[in-house]
């Protein structure tokens, strides 16, 4: 055993229990600075020793007690515990709503757009004239609402009136557009 | 408490039963309270912590699995508790080598229980721990005071296996250094 191993095995042995062995025990019958190192590692364990085995002393105990059952009298238990199955089953379940009604909101303001874009032609255009050509160049039907929705859905968007829209959709009707 | 009828006990608090609690409290106080001493070094911080803890323990009970082991859990809070304690006292003063040299020497001469004076067992814990950053601190105490294998340190702290085995290294390492010097200065008082 060399110098280096042996300071290796003091330095553990101050904190747990190690063996001496024959070859570090001859190492530091012949070695004086691991000799001396040795020494204080014995001490340095003692030290260790007397850390571990002294308790603080906890003065007046039912003190204590008496103000942790105080404190907690008024107080009910304020979690309760999900088991691992549940928490997995429910972290499912938020996520299926949420794409869910994310879906239904895509769609929504996918349609308010394309209802903005037509009502903003239909108010601009001498093309509001001719509702057939109309409906050909906006593809109104594919919006998959109704002419009363369309009125509902604009005037939430940019506050026009939807009796904008009724002579409009009387023009539809009477040209068999739904 | 023996295991089964620490299952039962923490059963009938889980139920709300208070007498259940006291008896809990009752059992671990002291080793709630040996624990939070050695993290504050501070004997009024300390029982702050245990009450604080155990109210803590109360109100999460609910939150326990009992599949798991109650004592890691219970553990885990008195430790948190403490370490947030910690933080908000933490003064950052060393204390001098000869203050606690000195300390050590009056209670090696007074080791003749298992019990010392509070005030100069606080600064010998302080004044070898003191100095380690909070993780360091906590594994070398859980592990190498509190006397706890590498497991259950991990599973108090939440720390993994490497994690817990190089704050270990790197705490003993700066515990020996301050140990050694420690000893020098009681040697040259000598």
């Amino acid at each position: 055993m060399n110098c280096n191993n042996a300071i290796e095995h003091l330095d553990r042995m101050i904190f747990e229990e190690v063996p001496i062995d024959a070859g570090f025990r001859q190492h530091i019958d012949t070695c004086s600075s691991c000799s001396q190192a040795y020494k204080d590692a014995l001490k340095a364990r003692e030290v260790m020793d007397l850390v571990r085995r002294l308790e603080p002393v906890l003065n007046n105990p039912d003190e204590i007690t008496d103000n942790i059952m105080a404190a907690i009298q008024q107080d009910p238990h304020k979690t309760a515990f999900v088991p691992p199955f549940l928490s997995v089953l429910l972290a499912a379940a938020s996520v299926a709503l949420f794409l869910l009604f994310g879906y239904e909101q895509y769609g929504l303001v996918k349609k308010v757009s394309a209802l903005e874009i037509t009502f903003s032609a239909v108010n601009s255009d001498s093309r509001y004239s001719n509702p057939q050509r109309l409906a050909s160049t906006f593809d109104i039907n594919c919006a998959g609402i109704s002419f009363c929705e369309i009125g509902r859905l604009i005037s939430k968007v940019n506050g026009t009136s939807p009796l904008a829209f009724s002579s409009f959709k009387k023009q539809m009707n009477q040209r068999n557009i739904k | 408490m023996m295991p089964e009828n620490l299952q039962k006990t923490v059963e009938c608090i889980r139920n709300g039963d208070h007498t259940a609690f006291r008896k809990l409290v009752m059992t671990y106080q002291q080793t709630a309270y040996r624990l939070a001493f050695r993290i504050l070094g501070n004997e009024e911080e300390a029982r702050d912590s245990v009450q604080e803890s155990f109210i803590k323990i109360w109100q999460k009970i609910g939150s326990f699995d009992p599949a798991r082991e109650f004592i890691p859990w219970m553990y885990r809070i008195i430790v948190n508790t403490s370490t947030d304690r910690l933080r908000t006292i933490h003064r950052h003063i060393m204390i001098p080598i000869d203050v606690v040299s000195q300390k050590l020497e009056a209670i090696q001469q007074n080791d003749s229980t298992r019990s010392a004076n509070n005030h100069e067992l606080a600064i010998l814990i302080k004044g070898l721990a003191e100095m380690l950053p909070e993780k360091q601190k906590l594994v070398f105490i859980l592990r190498d005071i509190e006397g706890m294998t590498s497991g259950e340190v991990e599973l108090i702290t939440e720390l993994t296996e490497t994690s817990v085995k190089s704050n270990l290294y790197h705490a003993r390492k700066s515990v020996r250094e301050r140990l050694l010097k420690i000893l020098e200065k009681e040697r040259t008082i000598q």
